[in-house]
């Protein structure tokens, strides 16, 4: 039979899907050959490329095989991003941006939830994902979620073409389904710039709760301080003139004469009058703020004119682009004005706050205003200033705009840079160069040197570990080093595989660890270094499953790493690296790479490395690697350590001190059990010695005294004064009569829903023949209460005594007017 | 794995298929007949692995379970008495790739289709065998059947069955090449549903004994099992049918039974204390008939006649 499609997990392959290794005779003759090639291949000969063939268009690391036709995977793009709210802006990560895939699954189970509710829909989920992120292939940037979803869900009933009855049911849970889904919120697809796009997203989604806060906060200083200048006219001779006493009283200034009031009025109220300095102090922060409107601008992006697609940009609101040689440079320039212009605001509010509370001092506070800059700024009144983005790229930062970077991170101004990193590039490198030429130039470890400033790798194929970090340098305001790697679609390879997945092998294979270093955490780095999202942190290379067929067609299970050679295969431009060792070669010298790079040199000298791989038709094949591959291997995997190290995973210090530790205690111990094992046979012996003779004596007694014809010894004799009289039995006293509780009685006429235990219905009609429209079919043709209202309590207690599954219970009646209740509840106890 | 979390295949019907599809009308059969549910399991199936109405096929013989295929919104075909099973034979072997499903009774297949029975399991060809065991012969108005129960009374024995029933398990159990073999009651549509889900989805003739009530002849069959859980022993094993805690609370007693233990199955089949519910046995390397008969089937006409001329000429002297 067909089996029913069913869910693998990753790691899972079918029977169908399992490789096979070729079923090949091994020729020990070619095999000599074959293998003086592949090791010179592996030592960098190309003329052995001669002999020998390279990897197909086709070729995949094994572990990746599964995931081959990426239109067939769900992946956490696109992101619903949730709205700006008007809270504090202070929401935690997993509120900003989730998996459309999710948010659908949770709006549809929000309404119907259990397998068999809106059953159509559910089942047609995946098409709707699929349809939107088609839609969302060639747009860049986030869209809002509601047209899409109504398209897809439009294009999902054409698709479906169901018959009315089916049409309408599909309908009415859509209607819901919109209805649950958060509706103003955005769509964000797995384009070319996704980080740039969340890094907006979080800066947006805590920007623009805190403008409007601040908004607040002008007014009702601008107020006050009004008042307090009222006040102080209010003191002076002026306000006592009659006209103004006129306006002031309003139009009943006509009914008393008020000159007369203005002479008895006291004019000698107002003789302590605000200084003129004071005066104009005020004024001055009083213009300052009237003057200030929200900024319309939230986020200053600036990046080199490179980008391959523009489009998004002017479609972007509270945005500004620019373009610039060197985007850190510029970045810092821009972040000054932006200061510059704010701290006469920011100024304007705290003299504002200190004149309201009478404390302006002008000895101390007059020159502490008039060098006023963002060094004084609050870490408040920093998460206010627009944010700037400066947008590079790992081979400019690693090369001519080292400098600016550098200023710019050891200046602290609280600027983002985001450094877009091809993960098995060398930034170092020149563009003529093999990556492998040398060491890799690691920029996280450069951001690291400068200490004061948060650094993180991260990739935007895991959103959330991205938005924490973005967070987490918005939060710290401090500038911010953010290298990003989004992955990148191997051109001209006929795989399927996209640039999300390729960014997750690279996490994978070691090739972009993440890691977050937040010095705002504390002094030491322990306290700064965070090093989660990495898989299997405490190995060398993450290790999986693999199933196969070996040779003889039987099926294997075993595990196989994931190296950064693997992750280099699906680099085109890394092909050079990689041969094919033909299927009639067999070796004991031919390891996979993660064992080669545990041996030592030595050893691995005769050794040659290679990958597993899977050439599209389930074949198993294995790819011998150079040796500048394994070098960068190396490098990667030192790299790896030392990051290990830095988050805690592995700590040589610690497992030096562990070892010292272990063996000061096992040699303490070891000591210790000499002594007592020594003490214990001494004793031993003299005891022995002592014993010897008196033991000997009752063994003979025992065994004299012993009947060998029961088989059993003799029963010791009982000792003095213990009886086998089995003890009196206890008298056992009569319960206290306790005096009978009356039962309380049940509540005449109370309601007890009825209802059907509807996986148990047999869709045997019989309920729906007494009353169609109280009883109806869910999606599986088992019955339901649909409306009570619709029938009587005695149709309700026929249908349980027919019903030839029992699984109706009518519980009590609902219309306590109904006739003979009395007699229909008993009918009804026995199916309650 | 990389990022990849459990949910990954994203499965999208390219056709969709409700229940409605799979239905061909409204079903007639007495109010409380059991039969209602075994047909709403098989739609359940069918729309759970969303099977293309017109690559399934419905045989069945006579007698009221055989009316299904007329419920099915799938091809079908209400063959001759007994005769459902060399139809269902018939169709696998010149179209391997259909799904089929036989509906018979205990009188179609234990009586007048005894023969095709034993000779179908032992072809194993790949189909879903859902035998409705009433006890009786209902179409035809309360005759005793192989499986009725020792005194049980029908108009052909007023006095009371005087033979002790067939026992349909422990007769296909012993059928050589026999691979699938599952006993289920009606009244119980989880159970209904995981049995004969996994019976369609073994490949071979899945042979599964519905214990079925007909309230009208022979209620006194089925009544006292349906009011007394106790009667039935519920096999479950991790490489059989594992059983939702709804269902083993209704059965209360409960077994561990590897299906691929023979023996076993045989044990639990012949004991008429307690009847097995659930997987007695699955062979899935058993001979699949149609992996030999369906060779070749795309061959053209020409090619065939190469082919005979080709297997004459050996014989030519």
């Amino acid at each position: 039979m067909t089996a029913t499609p069913t869910i693998d997990i990753p790691t899972a392959q079918s029977a169908d899907s399992i490789p096979a290794l070729p079923n090949a005779i091994v020729d020990t003759e070619a095999t000599q050959e074959i293998m003086r090639n592949l090791r010179h291949f592996h030592l960098g000969n190309p003329a052995s490329l001669e002999h020998l063939e390279g990897p197909s268009v086709e070729q995949l690391p094994a572990l990746l095989e599964p995931f081959r036709d990426t239109s067939k995977l769900r992946y956490d793009y696109p992101l619903y991003l949730f709205p700006a709210d008007g809270s504090d802006g202070e929401r935690p990560v997993e509120e900003l941006a989730k998996p459309f895939s999710s948010v659908l699954n949770e709006s549809v189970e929000s309404f119907a939830p259990g397998t068999d509710a809106a059953r159509i829909l559910k089942d047609n989920l995946p098409w709707i994902e699929r349809y939107i992120r088609n839609e969302l292939k060639d747009t860049e940037g986030p869209v809002a979620v509601l047209p899409l979803l109504n398209s897809s869900v439009e294009a999902l009933q054409e698709h479906l073409a169901l018959n009315k009855e089916n049409r309408d049911k599909l309908q009415q849970d859509i209607d819901k389904l919109l209805d649950a889904v958060p509706d103003d919120g955005q769509l964000l697809g797995y384009g070319r710039y996704p980080a740039i796009h969340l890094l907006i997203h979080v800066i947006r989604s805590r920007v623009i709760p805190r403008h409007a806060n601040f908004g607040d906060e002008i007014k009702q200083t601008i107020l006050a301080l009004k008042t307090l200048l009222d006040v102080d006219w209010s003191k002076s001779s002026e306000s006592l003139q009659p006209d103004h006493i006129r306006s002031s009283v309003g139009s009943t200034s006509e009914m008393f004469d008020v000159s007369k009031l203005s002479e008895v009025m006291d004019h000698s109220q107002g003789s302590i009058v605000m200084s003129d300095e004071r005066r104009q102090r005020i004024n001055g922060a009083l213009e300052v703020l009237e003057s200030y409107h929200a900024q319309s601008t939230l986020v200053h992006f600036v990046h080199t004119g490179a980008l391959e697609d523009n489009s998004w940009l002017e479609k972007m609101t509270g945005f500004s682009a620019s373009t610039a040689k060197d985007p850190c440079a510029r970045a810092t320039e821009l972040f000054d004005d932006e200061a510059s212009r704010l701290s006469q605001v920011f100024a304007a509010v705290r003299i504002a706050k200190l004149e309201l509370e009478g404390l302006y001092d002008s000895d101390i506070h007059d020159p502490w205003f008039e060098n006023f800059g963002w060094e004084a700024f609050s870490h408040d009144e920093l998460l206010l200033v627009p944010s700037v983005i400066a947008l590079e790229s790992a081979d400019t930062v690693a090369g001519g705009d080292m400098p600016a970077l550098s200023y710019l991170l050891s200046s602290g101004r609280p600027v983002q840079v985001l450094v877009r990193v091809l993960a098995h590039d060398n930034p170092g490198a020149s563009s003529k160069e093999d990556p492998f030429q040398s060491y890799r130039t690691e920029l996280g470890y450069f951001g690291i040197s400068h200490r004061q400033s948060v650094v993180s790798q991260a990739s935007a194929a895991r959103h959330q570990h991205l938005l924490e970090s973005f967070s987490t340098a918005l939060d710290a305001t401090r500038t911010s080093l953010h290298l990003v790697n989004i992955g990148l679609r191997p051109a001209g390879q006929s795989v399927g595989l996209n640039a999300w997945l390729v960014a997750g092998a690279a996490l994978e294979g070691r090739v972009h660890p993440f890691f977050r270093i937040n010095p705002a955490a504390g002094d030491s780095f322990s306290e700064r270094m965070d090093f989660s999202g990495n898989p299997q942190p405490e190995l060398d290379w993450p290790v999986h499953p693999f199933r196969y067929r070996n040779e003889s067609g039987d099926i294997v299970d075993s595990e196989l790493a994931f190296t950064f050679a693997d992750y280099a295969l699906l680099i085109p431009r890394l092909h050079n690296h990689f041969v094919q060792i033909p299927a009639e070669c067999d070796s004991d010298d031919l390891i996979p790479v993660a064992e080669y790079l545990q041996l030592n040199e030595e050893s691995a000298y005769e050794k040659i490395p290679f990958i597993w791989t899977l050439n599209g038709h389930g074949d198993l094949r294995r790819l011998v690697i150079t040796r500048a591959l394994i070098h960068a291997c190396r490098d990667r995997l030192n790299f790896w350590r030392t990051l290990q190290e830095m988050g805690g995973v592995k700590n040589r210090y610690v497992e030096l001190a562990l070892d010292q530790a272990r063996s000061d205690i096992e040699a303490e111990a070891q000591s210790e059990i000499d002594k007592v094992k020594a003490e214990y046979e001494g004793e031993l012996e003299r005891i022995r010695a002592e014993t010897a003779g008196e033991v000997m004596g009752r063994l003979t007694d025992m065994l004299l005294g012993m009947d060998f014809t029961s088989g059993a010894p003799r029963p010791a004799p009982l000792a003095a004064g213990t009886t086998t009289a089995a003890a009196p039995e206890e008298k056992v006293e009569e319960p206290e009569t306790v005096a009978e509780v009356e039962p309380e009685e049940e509540e005449i006429g109370g309601y007890e829903e009825p209802w059907i235990d509807s996986p148990l219905c047999t869709t045997c009609n019989d309920c729906l023949a007494i009353n169609p429209i109280m009883f109806v079919y869910d999606e599986s043709n088992q019955a339901y209460i649909a409306d009570l209202s619709a029938g009587t309590y005695a149709q309700m207690v026929e249908a349980a005594e027919i019903c030839p599954s029992k699984c109706i219970h009518p519980g009590l009646p609902w219309d306590k007017s109904e006739a003979n209740l009395d007699d229909l509840i008993e009918r009804a106890a026995p199916f309650n | 794995m990389f990022g990849i979390k459990a949910d990954w295949s994203l499965d999208v019907f390219e056709r969709y298929f409700t229940l409605g599809d799979y239905s061909g009308g409204e079903a007639r059969w007495c109010p409380g007949c059991g039969d209602f549910a075994v047909l709403n399991t098989v739609h359940r199936v069918l729309r759970d692995g969303q099977l293309p109405p017109e690559k399934s096929v419905a045989v069945s013989g006579i007698g009221c379970s055989s009316r299904l295929p007329h419920y099915m919104g799938t091809y079908g075909l209400h063959g001759l008495h007994g005769r459902a099973l060399p139809l269902a034979n018939g169709i696998k072997a010149h179209r391997p790739e259909l799904d089929v499903w036989v509906a018979t009774g205990d009188g179609d297949c234990f009586s007048i289709g005894a023969g095709p029975w034993i000779h179908s399991i032992r072809y194993n060809m790949d189909m879903v065998v859902l035998v409705f065991d009433n006890a009786i012969y209902g179409l035809t108005k309360n005759q005793t059947s192989p499986t009725s129960p020792t005194g049980m009374t029908t108009s052909t024995h007023p006095k009371g069955a005087p033979l002790p029933a067939l026992n349909p398990l422990t007769t296909t159990l012993g059928v050589t090449n026999c691979s699938f073999v599952a006993q289920v009651v009606d009244w119980n549509p989880p159970l209904l549903y995981e049995t004969i889900k996994a019976a369609h989805q073994h490949r071979g003739t899945s042979f599964v004994r519905v214990l079925q009530r007909c309230p009208v002849f022979s209620e006194s069959f089925c009544k006292p099992l349906q009011e007394n859980p106790d009667k039935f022993l519920l096999l479950e094993h991790e490489n059989g049918i594992m059983l939702d805690d709804s269902v083993k609370r209704v059965f209360g007693d409960v077994v561990e039974h590897d299906p691929s233990d023979w023996l076993g199955a045989m044990k639990y089949a012949r004991d008429e204390e307690k009847l097995p519910l659930g997987l007695l046995y699955r062979n899935p390397d058993a001979v699949v008939y149609e992996d030999i008969s369906a060779r070749d089937i795309g061959k053209s006409d020409e090619e065939k006649i190469i082919a005979i001329n080709k297997a004459m000429d050996a014989f030519a002297i």
